[in-house]
């Protein structure tokens, strides 16, 4: 394994030899689990592409860089065409081949050495339960997978996944939890929420139960809290925060929507601190609007008085 | 739409992939060169694109560049075709990690089908002629020989194959829009 780990980066580094690229593609073809490995160290690959390009690589790239700087010089910009529709990187369709295991999930144990890994998948209709060594758990929804290196928890607790799962991440402040769906990343410090992101899907959900995570889409990323709801927008590439609570005290929605809105909001009635509701509102709601729906909820008024907004009975 | 980060981040992961891959079917300066030149396709075009796919449309130009280079070849006659057709290694790898959906296609194989088409324009005695000089890189005068022909009758039929590849040899550009369709044919 250790040899094909070698021979792989060599082929990303594009100094693979001619009977090597015989070894690789008939390794690759082998087995689904040859192919998620290999998926693991192109990941690795991607991370080091740039500070690891060999001096021909870096040549290049300053020579193209002042050809686009040229060329957009001189060309008008053309105006911005539509997407053409969800595509999804190629790689996944050999991924969801890889789901192929019925009954049993298929859960490998490989020795600690250069770029081995573990892989968990599930099948249609099957779900499996995960305990990993940093003591954080994971149920994998049907048809989702999930993979690590060897070296998970040394420096870092990075992780490929695809599918939907249910995560209640260990703390550890020093080694964050890193979820990668290709270019898409979920930075959590310790938490629980349930993270939906399959090949297919245009729109990856994230619904935070409690704690706080990053999501990431590469210079792209946003906070979310207890009770957000992320979703990202896998064709415009964009992401949108929902606040979605059950069971959310009015107490401490209040004290969600000031931080959300930097506003200050009084709650003239104590008894009405204890009422309990079920809401949804999209961050890039107005706060008059959220007003409004609260207004709808509720028996209250939301007055805005000179500083401060208060919210009391009617 | 690719951003300029996402070009630069596609540029380093994928262009010593693509440049060995190249280097299979041309010297490494050209195969550089191709490369840059696709790259800079997609950025003139990265208003237009998603980044989904991208490096399977790169992987897709530099293989089209790379067959036009070797049907320039071809007309020029400087290579037997068995020479070209003939590449060690696997091309199979790259078309497993670029489109892995899509059935490879081998450029020799690619090749050798589009010879053989431009060549039903010509007769079958111009086609044997012409195969004899290209693929078992006879001389004129031995072919001449082995026919009881003159030498000048076997370079006239030889030229008249090289005008048929000429005319009939498609240069493989890429049809962007088409190629689009190609892949959502795949998912």
């Amino acid at each position: 394994m250790e040899e094909f780990y070698h021979i792989a980066q060599s082929y990303f580094r594009g100094t693979i030899s001619a009977p090597d690229e015989v070894r690789l593609s008939a390794w690759l073809k082998e087995s689904d689990k040859n192919q998620m490995l290999f998926h693991i160290w192109e990941d690795e690959w991607r991370k080091q592409a740039r500070s690891q390009a060999s001096a021909k690589t870096q040549a290049a790239w300053e020579k193209l860089k002042a050809q686009t700087q040229q060329a957009s010089v001189i060309q008008p910009l053309k105006p911005q065409q539509t997407v053409i529709r969800p595509l999804r990187r190629f790689y996944y369709a050999a991924a969801a081949v890889a789901l192929l295991v019925f009954g049993v999930a298929l859960w490998l144990l490989v020795p600690t050495r250069t770029g081995e890994a573990f892989i968990a998948q599930t099948a249609e209709q099957e779900t499996q339960d995960l305990a990993l060594k940093d003591g954080t758990e994971i149920t994998l929804n049907p048809s989702s997978s999930l993979a690590y290196a060897a070296d998970f928890g040394k420096k870092t607790r990075e992780v490929l996944f695809e599918g939907e799962a249910k995560f209640s991440v260990a703390k550890d402040a020093e080694r964050p939890f890193i979820i990668r769906t290709g270019d898409f990343s979920v930075t959590v410090l310790g938490t629980e929420f349930v993270l939906r992101a399959y090949p297919t899907d245009s729109i990856y959900t994230l619904q935070l139960t409690s704690g706080k995570v990053k999501v990431q889409y590469l210079q792209d990323s946003l906070f979310a809290e207890t009770g957000d709801m992320v979703q990202f927008n896998t064709v415009t590439k964009q992401f949108r925060k929902k606040l979605e609570a059950s069971n959310i005290l009015l107490s401490d929605l209040v004290n969600r929507l000031e931080r959300l809105y930097d506003v200050r909001i009084e709650v003239g009635d104590t008894a009405l601190a204890h009422e309990t509701l079920f809401i949804s509102i999209n961050t890039d709601d107005s706060f008059e609007d959220v007003c409004a729906a609260l207004e709808t909820l509720l028996p209250v008024v939301i007055e805005k008085e000179e500083d401060h907004y208060r919210l009391a009975a009617q | 739409m690719i951003s300029t980060a996402e070009f630069e981040q596609l540029f380093f992961e994928y262009q010593p992939r693509l440049v060995r891959f190249a280097v299979r079917f041309v010297d490494e300066e050209t195969a550089e060169d191709m490369v840059q030149n696709c790259f800079l396709k997609l950025w003139e075009k990265r208003e237009s694109m998603a980044l989904t796919n991208a490096q399977a449309l790169l992987f897709q130009m530099v293989h089209n560049e790379c067959l036009n280079e070797l049907k320039h070849r071809v007309v020029a006659g400087t290579e037997s075709l068995d020479a070209l057709m003939e590449v060690e290694g696997s091309e199979q790898l790259y078309w497993q990690d670029f489109a892995p959906d899509a059935d490879a296609q081998l450029i020799g194989n690619e090749l050798e089908q589009q010879i053989n088409e431009a060549l039903t324009h010509v007769s079958d005695k111009t086609r044997d002629i012409f195969m004899m000089s290209r693929q078992k890189e006879q001389k004129p005068k031995e072919i001449a020989e082995q026919l009881g022909i003159t030498r000048q009758a076997v370079e006239k039929h030889i030229n008249a194959a090289l005008d048929a590849l000429r005319t009939y040899l498609p240069k493989n550009l890429l049809p962007l829009v088409a190629f689009w369709e190609a892949v959502l044919l795949y998912q």
